[in-house]
């Protein structure tokens, strides 16, 4: 195997609301190797989407260690994981997110300012994003102007016009009705496919699973199968674990 | 309060706001009773977020806080006013007068009203004094001053008891004389041009008390006697004289030569011209051997007599010698020049009496219990001592120095024997509650003075068949009423008191049957007499049309009717009154300053409850979803508004307070300051500010502003609860509104073509294509409602809303902006244009709708052009890193809520232009007043002469400064006189120019001239003088030329601007309306048909000749003068601000009779001390009454009122920058609230937190700026302009800067502290944690 460009061990991560504690990892391994297109399954709150948010710095983890191309997360200060998120990492999240207030090529191009590519690049960059995704014409068009689809494939646009490393989805088709979700499954296994991005897709629909390069299977905050043949244990019941 | 004009009482307001609140509460509470859950719900809110809470309720307090601010202000003016007023009256609350007085008090009143004083003497029976002669004084001594007997004063006092209608609303009455006087403190040194000697009796301390400042009460009768036995004598000799048919002038003639024998020619009678040795006190004897009389032993003098009652006649007859004899050594000639050196030639000195003195008299004089002062009796000084300082110094003692005598002391002096001038009356009540029985007994006080003897031939005329006939005719019309500003007491004052009282028509429905009846019965009953003493009643007699004889008779009698006048204008609640609407005109101007405070405080209102909803909309889709109705939403914003509302309210109220408490302390100090400017002696101003709120006001505020907010919430909870259920609770935006509803279709009409065809009606159905306002208004209706018909047009083209929407309202905005902000006279010059910018008739409306239109025009177009200026901003700061997608969101959002981010820019806009207009007027103001050569011609001290000049008038300044032994002539270099008449005047040399105009010219003597021509240059020439200085000789020699300013002659372009400022012609023809007048004969003849130009050149041309001709009317005969116009003036700045020139001379030609000063000019040596030379003038010529006003001083002094009451007007405006501020603050927090999920998204994708804390304050720097843009640029733009129109005179050849550092430390300043406002909110901002956001939903 070549060096996993994501690795992550014994994870822990716990939520304080008053008096209660929920444990929401519990000592999460996980390595992903570059390239690989891995759905993160399982049952609402199992945790799924705190260590989608750990493994991408986007929240802290009590214990444990996250490597992300070989450099350790917990070392990194948050301007600098937020400049390596900015350069290395997409995200697509469920309910899109997409500024309301600036048109799907401004949105596209956002990250890509923040890398300080020049705006004019930028723009013909977002453009080209946007063909990928089959959104030529929307180009101009603000969020509100877009279907919850098209929403969507500017959410991936936005993810990979940077030539991330990684991409984080969050429930991308979870708002979407199935066709919309289809068109948008083949375009994040096109794209994968075709410009080799790592993908990590959190998921409840297990037709993405099973198009995604393997499952990771999780429960009460700890991984159950890893997707590539080494079975945890059989699914406990469900806990009050937050997702 | 009970301050009023013409919209009811404060108690009424009172009332009427509170019932508007009380039944805005009630409808709360019964709504909540009904549904308390709403109820409950919306109060929850209120504890959700206390920050929050705290920052809306502070936000809802602006309108209370400008309010009360407002009223407080104008509370405080009138309760101080009211109690100077009342701490001088005392318990006098009216005054009665001969008709004289009356006159006299008209005078003073004309002269308020800048009437020409020297006209309204000569009407009155004062008018021969004004040549202030001698035989003038003595021919009305000899009539004696007007007034009435002391017997008859009694018969009135008595009556007045008798009567119980009068006894009922009278409680004290006293005998007084007043008088005027110039008075000087020999002990300070000090002298007042005007005060008033009030000469009353034991009567007055004993009905209205008299206390001395230091508490203790005094009595009248405590007061020793002066010279006035010396005055008896002297009026005793002319009577004597008189009754000998020896002619008076003679005798005086005899006895001022006989004093100038004595005085001034001691060495031609061989007697010691050196003065004596003062002699002790103790001689016995009294040499009178200078007066050929020998020497006499004062022992044979009863000595009493000596100390208490100097008596010339027991005194020569004591001495054995004609009392007249010893008279001639102290005759009025010798008083008026050197007594005390006559008197010390025989070792007397004169006895001098005791007098009580006012404490305003007191300040100005610097003068102590002790001081002697002068009291001038005409041009006589006469020496007192002042026994104490007192309090109660009668109605005059709260506008002049005043000294108070015994009345039999005056009666000699003034040669009143058992007369007096006038009676003081206190109404029944004290001080305070007095003033309400003023009208009635006002109407008993009439009937009391009615004369009997015309009473009854005015009741015999008036029963003639006639007469009744007309009487009884005239009663039975519709509601006969008498039209106040025609009746006789039209004066200022009574101008205002009558507006004040809501109207100037007084109905007689209600007392014309009873006049009829009594006059067809028999005798004259109590309600006759106080029927006929009322002055309405009498001018509605005066306009029946009766025959003219019956008429004159009328006339005639009516003339003679009162034997004693109210003298309405001193009657202590008519000054109180017009004291109380200076104090609402003062909050009237506050509160109109503070108008756009308080609807930049209604924007922020609305604004607040409008994020409210934005931040509720879901919950508020699923409360609708779930089955509530618009009325529940708008019960529940309502509930929740009215709980912010009545605690920001009276939060407003504390607020309030404290501002205006520290506005009144700002105010003092900028009187104090001017005090210290007109008088080094005055340490404060002699107007003591006292803080007060009326309760009234208080309540009014707090209603006011519970009602102001309580509206605004209702209509904006109604405009939220209009809510597309399912967009609410998605939060997805308002689907486009259905343009199907009849609602709409009926908006569209209105703003669309209905508004252009009201342009078009404007324009057609007006004089709109020759007024430019109503041009302006017409052109934008038409603009704005075709453009919005072409939008509701482009409906249904494929083109998107977005597209749509930004071509209508950039064309909009950008119509707005070059329709009213413009200079099209000067862009466009001679095309018809010019008339956009500026307009004569409806300035003030131009005014109000230039700014919102400026303003409205410029966010329209950045609101609009969002995309286009996104996009320029990229291209300019794409290069510069990660700023750029900062930028991108920080622009974005803002336009992206255009309705909300345009309120915020309006209310920055607006209240910015406000401040910075004040700023540019301030500085304009400053520029106009400060001093420079050319507006003093070099001079410093400026003279002027006062009531009291006439006695003893200076005709030659500069000569009797010269003839003064005791005065440093080597510290006056010049000394010029101009005068400055009124005459009719025309150019007479080429065409239409055939009107007569009035115009004030100056008339120069040469003096004046010699110094003027060192300043003044001309611009033009006539062909025949080579240089100005040639100019300026032709005009010291001759009376038949003249010079003019460039005022009076055109541009090339026909214009009459001049120097740098506005170039437009209609700004000079206003500010040369103030000076000029108008046309006699033509209102249309001149170009502009309004004002006295030159025609037949311009200022480019050489200067034609070019004929004046002056129309004076002089003793019935109309006379002419002509005089050349040689030169025009190269600027228009003159001392005098007179467009015409001349040598008094060929004034005197005009009138054919010598012509004398207005003021005298002196220049002083350069290091001399300017205020000391204006003093010792002063003092040297206290006696003519001359005022000195150091040129300078009067300038500062001008400049600090005027600067310090605009800056307070500024202070005041800048309250309403607070609601920009604290909105700003608002949107800010909200917008954390709001976009929780997008910053986390942001802070995912790369953005790191200071480029959101960043992004945020960008965001509100975007709002703040281009607010404050606007208003800068609208302020400077309207500033420029209103000095163009009402400044243009005074400004015109002056620099007018802008004043770049005060607007720029006002931008910075509003900038700061509006960015201190969003830092908060934006470091909240930046600390949002990602993850946390994200799940946050």
């Amino acid at each position: 195997m070549t060096h996993p460009i994501i690795q992550a061990q014994n994870i822990h991560k716990t939520f304080r609301k008053g008096q209660i504690e929920v444990h929401a990892l519990r000592g999460v391994d996980l390595t992903i190797a570059p390239g690989e297109m891995v759905a993160v399954m399982g049952p609402s709150g199992c945790g799924k989407t705190t260590l989608l948010n750990c493994l991408s710095g986007l929240d802290s983890f009590d214990e444990g260690e996250v490597h992300i191309e070989g450099t350790s997360l917990a070392q990194m200060s948050d301007r600098v994981r937020t400049d390596y998120r900015a350069r290395r990492m997409g995200f697509v999240f469920q309910t899109f997110n997409l500024l309301p207030v600036i048109n799907a090529a401004e949105n596209v191009e956002l990250p890509l300012l923040l890398s300080d590519v020049k705006p004019r690049e930028a723009r013909l960059r977002a453009l080209e994003g946007l063909a990928a995704v089959g959104l030529s014409d929307r180009a101009n068009h603000r969020p509100a102007e877009l279907s919850g689809g098209e929403r969507q494939r500017v959410a991936i646009a936005r993810a990979l016009a940077n030539q991330p490393a990684i991409v984080w989805a969050d429930e991308p088709t979870g708002n979407l009705d199935s066709q919309s979700a289809d068109d948008i499954l083949a375009i994040m296994r096109k794209l994968n496919q075709e410009q080799g991005q790592t993908l990590v897709i959190v998921t409840h629909d297990r037709n993405i699973g099973d198009q995604c390069d393997r499952i990771v299977s999780m429960r009460d905050g700890q991984i159950i199968d890893r997707g590539n043949g080494s079975d945890l244990g059989a699914p406990q019941p469900q806990t009050a674990a937050q997702e | 309060m009970t301050s009023q004009i013409g919209l009811g009482t404060a108690q009424q307001w009172m009332t009427v706001l509170l019932v508007l609140v009380g039944l805005a509460l009630l409808y709360v509470v019964l709504m909540g009773l009904r549904r308390r859950i709403i109820s409950k719900m919306g109060m929850r809110n209120i504890t959700r977020r206390p920050g929050q809470t705290a920052m809306i309720v502070l936000g809802l307090t602006l309108s209370t806080v400008i309010i009360i601010s407002a009223l407080s202000i104008g509370d405080t003016l009138t309760f101080s006013v009211r109690r100077h007023v009342v701490e001088a009256y005392g318990e006098i609350d009216q005054v009665l007068s001969p008709p004289l007085l009356s006159t006299l008090a008209r005078f003073a009143t004309d002269t308020i009203e800048g009437g020409d004083p020297t006209a309204a003497l000569a009407d009155s029976e004062l008018g021969g004094l004004l040549e202030g002669d001698l035989l003038s004084i003595i021919g009305l001594l000899q009539e004696g001053l007007p007034g009435i007997s002391e017997e008859r004063y009694a018969q009135f006092r008595d009556e007045a008891r008798a009567d119980p209608a009068t006894a009922a609303v009278i409680d004290g009455l006293a005998p007084s004389i007043a008088f005027p006087t110039i008075i000087r403190d020999r002990n300070s040194g000090q002298g007042v041009p005007l005060g008033f000697i009030v000469a009353v009796n034991n009567e007055y301390d004993e009905q209205f008390g008299l206390t001395a400042v230091t508490g203790e009460p005094v009595q009248m009768d405590d007061l020793r006697t002066g010279v006035g036995n010396i005055f008896v004598q002297a009026n005793n000799l002319f009577g004597l004289a008189e009754s000998a048919g020896i002619d008076v002038e003679s005798v005086a003639a005899g006895v001022a030569a006989a004093g100038a024998l004595i005085t001034q020619g001691q060495d031609a009678l061989g007697q010691d011209a050196q003065p004596i040795e003062p002699q002790a006190e103790s001689t016995e004897t009294l040499d009178l051997s200078a007066l050929g009389l020998g020497t006499v032993d004062l022992g044979t003098l009863d000595s009493a007599e000596l100390t208490d009652n100097f008596d010339l006649a027991a005194v020569g007859d004591a001495l054995g010698i004609d009392p007249a004899a010893v008279l001639s050594a102290i005759n009025l000639n010798t008083l008026g020049i050197e007594i005390d050196r006559v008197l010390e030639a025989v070792g007397l000195e004169l006895r001098q009496g005791d007098v009580y003195l006012n404490r305003l008299g007191a300040e100005k004089l610097n003068a102590q219990p002790g001081d002697v002062l002068d009291i001038f009796i005409g041009p006589i000084p006469v020496p007192f001592r002042v026994r104490a300082i007192v309090e109660q110094s009668g109605p005059l003692g709260a506008l002049a120095p005043v000294v108070m005598l015994r009345l039999d002391e005056a009666q000699k002096l003034l040669f009143m024997p058992g007369r007096v001038n006038n009676v003081l009356v206190s109404n029944t009540g004290d001080e305070y509650t007095g003033m309400e029985n003023t009208a009635d007994a006002a109407r008993q006080l009439r009937a009391l003075s009615l004369n009997e003897v015309a009473l009854t031939e005015l009741v015999a005329l008036l029963r003639e068949s006639d007469a009744l006939a007309a009487i009884q005719t005239g009663a039975t019309d519709t509601a006969p009423s008498v039209d106040e500003s025609t009746s006789d007491s039209e004066d200022f004052v009574n101008f205002l008191a009558s507006f004040s009282a809501g109207g100037s028509s007084v109905d007689l429905t209600d007392r014309t049957p009873v006049l009829v009846r009594e006059l067809e019965g028999t005798g004259i009953s109590q309600d006759l007499r106080v029927l006929l003493a009322q002055p309405d009643m009498q001018s509605w007699l005066r306009g029946l049309p009766l025959s003219r004889e019956t008429g004159e008779q009328l006339d005639e009698i009516l003339g003679r009717i009162s034997d004693l006048e109210v003298l309405d204008v001193l009657s202590k609640s008519t000054v109180v009154e017009v004291a109380g609407i200076g104090g609402t005109v003062f909050t009237m101007v506050f509160t109109i300053f503070g108008v756009f405070s308080i609807l930049a405080g209604v924007l922020l209102i609305f604004l607040i409850f409008v994020m409210l909803a934005a931040e509720r909309r879901s919950e508020m889709g699923m409360a609708r979803a779930v089955g509530m109705r618009r009325g529940h939403l708008v019960q529940m914003f309502v509930t929740e508004g009215v709980i912010y509302d009545l605690v920001a309210a009276a939060l407003g109220i504390l607020l309030g307070l404290f501002i205006s408490y520290a506005m009144i302390g700002f105010l003092g100090g900028i009187f104090n300051t001017a005090a210290r400017q007109i008088s080094s002696e005055l340490t404060s101003s002699l107007f003591t500010f006292r803080f007060h709120v009326a309760p009234t006001s208080v309540v009014i505020a707090y209603a006011l502003g519970v009602l102001f907010t309580f509206v605004v919430v209702t209509l904006s909870s109604w405009q939220v609860s209009r809510l597309n259920i399912v967009s609410a609770i998605r939060d997805i935006p308002e689907p486009e509104g259905g343009g199907r509803g009849i609602g709409t279709l009926i908006r569209r009409l209105i703003t669309g073509p209905l508004a252009a065809a009201l342009g078009l009606g404007i324009y057609f159905g007006t004089a709109g294509g020759k007024n430019g306002t109503l041009l302006l208004i017409s052109l934008t209706l038409v603009m704005v409602g075709g453009m919005l018909s072409l939008g509701w047009a482009l409906t249904t083209t494929s083109l998107r809303t977005e597209q749509r929407r930004r071509l209508v309202y950039s064309v909009i905005g950008l119509g707005l902006v070059l329709l009213w902000g413009l200079p099209w006279a000067t862009l466009l010059p001679g095309t018809g244009f010019g008339i956009l910018e500026q307009d004569a008739q409806l300035t003030v409306i131009s005014f109000v709708l230039k700014a919102p239109a400026l303003i409205l025009g410029g966010i329209l177009i950045i609101m609009f052009s969002a995309d286009i200026l996104l996009q320029a901003v990229s291209r300019i700061l794409g290069g510069i890193g990660k700023l750029a997608p900062v930028l991108k969101t920080a622009i974005a959002y803002p336009l992206s809520s255009r309705f909300r981010t345009g309120m915020a820019m309006v209310m920055f806009a607006m209240i910015i232009s406000t401040v910075v207009l004040m700023s540019v007027v301030i500085q304009a103001t400053e520029s106009a007043i400060t001093p420079d050569a050319r507006s003093s011609a070099g001079f410093d001290i400026k003279t002027s002469f006062g009531l009291l000049s006439f006695f003893d008038r200076v005709t030659d300044l500069g000569g009797e400064l010269d003839r003064m032994e005791d005065f440093s002539q080597e510290v006056v270099t010049a000394v010029g006189g101009i005068l400055t008449p009124i005459v009719d005047i025309r150019q007479v040399d080429s065409g239409p120019t055939g009107s007569w105009y009035f115009l004030e010219v100056t008339g120069m003597d040469e003096d004046f001239m010699a110094q003027a021509r060192e300043i003044y240059t001309f611009q033009q020439r006539s062909q025949e003088f080579e240089n100005d200085a040639a100019v300026w000789q032709a005009l010291m020699e001759r009376d038949d030329v003249a010079i003019v300013t460039p005022l009076l002659v055109a541009n090339p372009d026909g214009s009459y601007a001049f120097g740098g400022g506005a170039d437009n012609d209609i700004a000079v023809t206003l500010g040369e309306l103030a000076e000029q007048g108008s046309p006699q004969d033509e209102p249309q003849a001149a170009l502009d048909g309004i004002s006295f130009h030159l025609t037949g050149f311009t200022r480019e041309d050489d200067l034609p000749e070019v004929w004046l001709e002056l129309r004076d009317e002089v003793g019935g005969q109309i006379r002419f003068h002509r005089v050349q116009v040689i030169g025009v003036l190269s600027d228009i700045s003159t001392v005098s601000f007179n467009s015409v020139h001349l040598n008094s001379r060929a004034l005197a030609a005009l009138t054919g009779r010598d012509v004398k000063p207005d003021n005298f000019y002196i220049k002083v040596a350069d290091g001399a001390d300017v205020r000391g030379v204006a003093r010792e003038v002063e003092r040297a010529f206290l006696s003519s009454a001359l005022d000195a006003s150091v040129i300078a001083d009067s300038f500062a002094q001008s400049q600090t009122l005027t600067r310090g009451i605009l800056q307070l007007f500024q202070g005041f405006m800048a309250l309403g920058l607070l609601v920009g501020i604290a909105a700003l603050g608002v949107i800010s927090s909200r917008m954390v609230v709001e976009r929780r999920q997008q910053v986390g998204m942001l802070r995912a994708i790369g953005y790191q937190p200071g480029m959101v804390a960043l992004s945020f304050v960008l965001e509100s720097s975007f709002i703040a700026l281009v607010g404050i843009g606007l208003g800068t640029v609208t302020g400077i733009l309207l500033g420029q302009a209103m000095i163009g129109q009402f400044f243009n005179v005074l400004t015109a050849g002056r620099t007018l800067a802008v004043p770049w550092t005060q607007i720029g430390i006002i931008v910075l300043g509003a900038y700061l502290f509006s960015l201190l406002a969003t830092i908060l909110p934006a470091i909240q901002a930046s600390r949002i944690y990602p993850a946390e956001a994200l799940r946050y939903e």
